[in-house]
C-alpha cells in the first residue's frame, strides 16, 4: 500500500470528524506551543546574561578578600593591600591591574539634592578591563590617582537621580559625604540584569577614597586581565603563591583571598539556565505528554466506532499491516498538524512576550526541530497501542460489529 | 467439462460463546464449479453467513479440508488469507457495507491500493471501467449516502469484481432493496455470471431469489438437508414502466 493512499485515507477520516480532530489536537498545540515559548524564554535570558559577562572580557580575574571556606564570609580579618595590588603588577602575564575599595552607602548632594548610593575607589584600568565607556566628558586619569584629586565619574541612575532638571553634571561640585568632588565624567548606561543596578554608583580614584573617606589602605577586590586566555591558570598560580607568601601563610593553611575567573562564573551561570531550561521544557513537555494521552484515548474511541469498516477493509484486502499502518498514520497526521500548529503558536506566543512584555526570547531551530520530533514521537507512542487493536481486530466480529 | 473450483470435505465450525457452544456447521462437505451460480438457503441461523465466511477465506473451520482452485486454505496464516481473499474473491453484503466517506470511485479502487497497484491511474482507470460495467457512469464521484440502496449495491458489486476474483460471494444481496431493485441486482448478476464466467455463490432466504441460480443447497441447523439443480433458473427481466 503506498504512502500517497495512506495519506488521503488518513486525511479523510480526520476530515470526517473535523472538530473531534481539531480537539485531539489542541493538546498537542498547546503542549508544542509551551515547549517551544518556555524554552524560547530560558534561552532567551541566558544568552542575555552570558553575552552580558563575555563582553566584559573572557581574560579576566577578580580577586577578593576572604577564603573561600573563611569562617564568615566578608567578615573576614584578611585584607588585601595597595602593597598586594602594586605586587601583582609587577607579575608576568598581567595586562591591567584595577583595584576597588568602596564606601556603601554614601550621601551625595548637590544643592538641596541628595542620593544615597555607592562610591567605588578604583584606578582608570578598570574602565578598560571592563570596556565601558562614557557618554560626557571622561573616566579620570593616573594622575587624578597619584594627586589624590577629587574627582567623580557618575553612573547613569545617580545622574537622573541628582540633575532631574536635565542639567548637565560635567564640572559641578557635588559633595560626597560631606566633601566636594568635581564631576569629571559620566559613564554611559550599562542596564540593568538582576536587582542590583549597576548604573547606581560613583567612581572616584583610589587614593581620594581610601584617604578621604575610608582612612585605610586595604582594597576590598582586585581586577587583573591577564595578557591572553591562556594566561589566566598560570597567572592564578602566580598569584596565589605571591600573595600566600605576602600574607605570611602557613603551608597548611588555607588561601585567605579568593581567585575568581569569568570562565567560571559563566560555566555557574549556565549551569543555571541549562537547568531552568529543562525545567521548564519539563513542565511544557508534560502538557505535550497529556496532549498525547488524549490522542491515544480518541484513536481507542475511533477504532472501536469504525470497528465495522476495519472488517470491511480487510474483507477487501487489507493486511493487519495495512489496518495498523492506517491508524498510525492518523495518529501521526494528527500530531504533526498539531505540532505545526503548535510551532506557530510557540513563536507567536515568543513575539508577544518580547514585545509586550520586554523579555529575551530566543527560538532556535534546533527548539522547533526537537519539539516537532517529539510531538511525532508521541503519535507513533500512543498511536500504536490503538493502531494494534485495530489491526489484530477478527474480520468475522468486526463485520457484524453494529 | 465444469472445472471443480472449490472443495470442502468434512468442514466444521463451532462458536464457543458465554453460553452454550454454537454448532454453526457440522462437518458439510460441498464442491462448487467454476462458472456456477449457486443459491445457500436456509431459515435464519442455520448457518449461511458462516458457510460464506469460511467460503470466502474470512475465517478458517475447525476442522476439514478446503482447497480453492488448487491452493489448501487451512495452511494460510491471517495476512496469507488477506492477500489470497483479495485476489481470488469479491464479497457483497446485504447492507453494501461502503466506507461512508469515501466516493463510489474511491471505494471501487480500494481492494486495488491493498492489492498494491501503486499508479493511481492506473487504479483509477480500472475504477471507471467497473463503474461503467455496473451502470454507474457519471456517479464517481458521489459519495454512498448520495446513491440509493441499488446503486450502493451497484457500487458493492464493482468494488467485489475491481480485481477480477473468480468468484463473488453475496450474502443477502438484495436483503435491503426493494422488488424493482432486487431484479435490477439479480439482472446484473446474471449477466456477470453467463457473460464473464464469474462464479457466483448467494446466500438468500428469499425462494424468488433462489430460482435465479442454476442450483440451490438448503442449510438447516449447521447441516446441508438438500442441494438440488434448478432446471429452469428464472431470467431476470427489466419490467417495463
Ligand atoms: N461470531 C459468532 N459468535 C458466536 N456465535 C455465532 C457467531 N456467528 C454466528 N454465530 C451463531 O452461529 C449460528 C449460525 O449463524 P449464521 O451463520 O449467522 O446463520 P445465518 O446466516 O444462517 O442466519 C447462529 O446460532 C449464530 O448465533
Ligand atoms: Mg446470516
Amino acid at each position: 500500500m503506498d504512502l500517497f493512499s495512506s495519506l488521503k485515507m488518513a486525511w479523510q477520516s480526520l476530515l470526517a470528524n473535523k472538530m473531534r480532530s481539531f480537539l485531539t489536537m489542541l493538546g498537542v498545540i498547546i503542549g508544542v506551543g509551551a515547549v517551544i515559548a518556555m524554552v524560547a524564554l530560558s534561552q532567551g535570558t541566558a544568552s542575555g546574561i552570558t553575552s552580558r559577562i563575555s563582553s566584559m572580557g573572557s581574560n579576566l580575574l577578580t580577586i577578593s578578600a576572604g577564603g573561600s571556606s573563611g569562617p564568615i564570609r566578608g567578615v573576614s580579618t584578611s585584607k588585601l593591600t595597595n602593597g598586594d595590588v602594586e605586587a601583582i603588577k609587577n607579575l608576568p602575564l598581567v595586562k591591567y591591574v584595577a583595584s576597588e575599595s568602596s564606601v556603601n552607602s554614601a550621601t551625595i548632594a548637590i544643592g538641596s539634592n541628595t542620593w544615597t548610593t555607592t562610591v567605588d575607589g578604583t584606578a582608570p584600568e578598570l574602565m578598560t578591563i571592563k570596556s565601558w565607556d562614557t557618554v560626557q566628558g571622561a573616566f579620570f586619569t593616573a594622575s587624578d590617582v597619584d594627586s589624590v584629586n577629587r574627582v567623580a565619574v557618575l553612573g547613569s541612575t545617580v545622574v537622573t537621580n541628582l540633575f532631574a532638571d536635565g542639567s548637565s553634571p560635567l564640572g559641578q561640585t557635588i559633595k560626597i559625604n560631606g566633601l566636594s568632588f568635581n564631576v569629571v565624567g559620566v559613564l554611559s548606561t550599562k542596564g540593568s540584569s538582576g536587582p542590583d543596578d549597576p548604573d547606581d554608583i560613583i567612581y572616584i580614584p583610589l587614593s581620594t577614597a581610601q584617604q578621604r573617606l575610608l582612612g585605610s589602605t586595604s582594597v576590598k577586590s582586585i581586577s587583573v586581565q591577564a595578557t591572553n586566555e591562556a594566561a589566566l591558570t598560570p597567572l592564578k598560580e602566580y598569584i596565589s603563591t605571591l600573595l600566600r607568601q605576602r600574607h605570611r601563610l602557613a603551608a597548611t593553611a588555607d588561601d585567605d583571598f579568593r581567585i575568581r575567573d569569568m570562565a567560571e562564573l559563566l560555566a555557574t551561570i549556565e549551569d543555571t539556565t541549562k537547568m531552568f531550561t529543562f525545567l521548564l521544557g519539563g513542565i511544557a513537555g508534560v502538557s505535550l505528554l497529556v496532549g498525547g494521552i488524549g490522542i491515544m484515548n480518541i484513536m481507542l474511541v475511533s477504532v472501536t466506532e469504525r470497528t465495522r469498516e476495519i472488517g470491511i477493509r480487510m474483507a477487501i484486502g487489507a493486511t493487519t499491516r495495512a489496518i495498523l499502518t492506517q491508524f498510525i498514520i492518523e495518529a501521526l497526521l494528527l500530531c504533526f498538524i498539531g505540532g505545526i500548529i503548535g510551532v506557530f503558536v510557540g513563536w507567536g506566543t515568543s513575539q508577544l512576550l518580547s514585545v509586550f512584555a520586554g523579555l529575551t526570547m530566543k527560538v532556535e531551530a534546533w527548539l522547533i526541530a526537537v519539539s516537532m520530533g517529539f510531538a511525532i514521537m508521541i503519535g507513533l507512542f500512543f498511536g500504536y497501542y490503538p493502531a494494534r487493536k485495530a489491526a489484530n481486530a477478527n474480520p468475522i466480529d468486526a463485520l457484524r460489529f453494529e | 467439462m465444469a472445472e471443480n473450483l472449490i472443495a470442502l470435505e468434512n468442514i466444521s465450525k463451532t462458536y464457543y460463546g458465554a453460553g452454550e457452544p454454537v454448532y454453526a456447521l457440522r462437518s458439510i462437505s460441498l464442491n462448487i464449479n467454476s462458472g456456477e451460480m449457486l443459491a445457500i438457503m436456509g431459515p435464519s441461523g442455520s448457518g449461511k453467513s458462516t458457510l460464506m465466511n469460511l467460503l470466502g477465506c474470512l475465517d478458517k473451520p475447525d476442522s476439514g479440508s478446503y482447497d480453492f482452485a488448487g491452493q489448501d486454505v487451512m495452511t494460510l496464516d491471517k495476512d496469507q488469507l488477506a492477500n489470497f481473499r483479495s485476489i481470488v474473491i469479491g464479497f457483497v453484503f446485504q447492507n453494501f457495507n461502503l466506507i461512508g466517506r469515501a466516493t463510489a470511485l474511491d471505494n471501487v479502487c480500494l481492494p486495488l491500493i491493498y492489492a498494491g497497484v501503486s499508479s493511481r491511474k492506473e487504479r483509477e482507470k480500472r475504477g471507471r471501467q467497473m463503474l461503467r460495467m455496473v451502470g454507474l457512469e457519471g456517479r464517481e464521484h458521489h459519495l454512498p449516502r448520495q446513491l440509493s440502496g441499488g446503486q450502493q449495491q451497484r457500487v458493492a458489486i464493482a468494488r467485489a469484481l475491481v480485481n477480477e476474483p473468480g468468484m463473488l460471494l453475496a450474502d443477502e444481496p438484495t436483503g435491503a432493496l426493494d422488488s424493482k431493485t432486487t431484479v435490477e441486482i439479480m439482472l446484473l448478476l446474471q449477466r456477470l455470471n453467463r457473460e464473464q464466467g464469474l462464479s457466483v455463490v448467494i446466500v438468500t432466504h428469499e425462494a424468488d431469489i433462489g430460482l435465479h441460480c442454476q442450483r440451490i443447497v438448503r442449510l438447516n441447523d449447521g447441516l446441508i438437508v438438500k442441494d438440488e439443480i434448478v432446471t429452469e433458473p428464472y431470467l431476470a427481466k427489466m419490467q417495463a414502466g
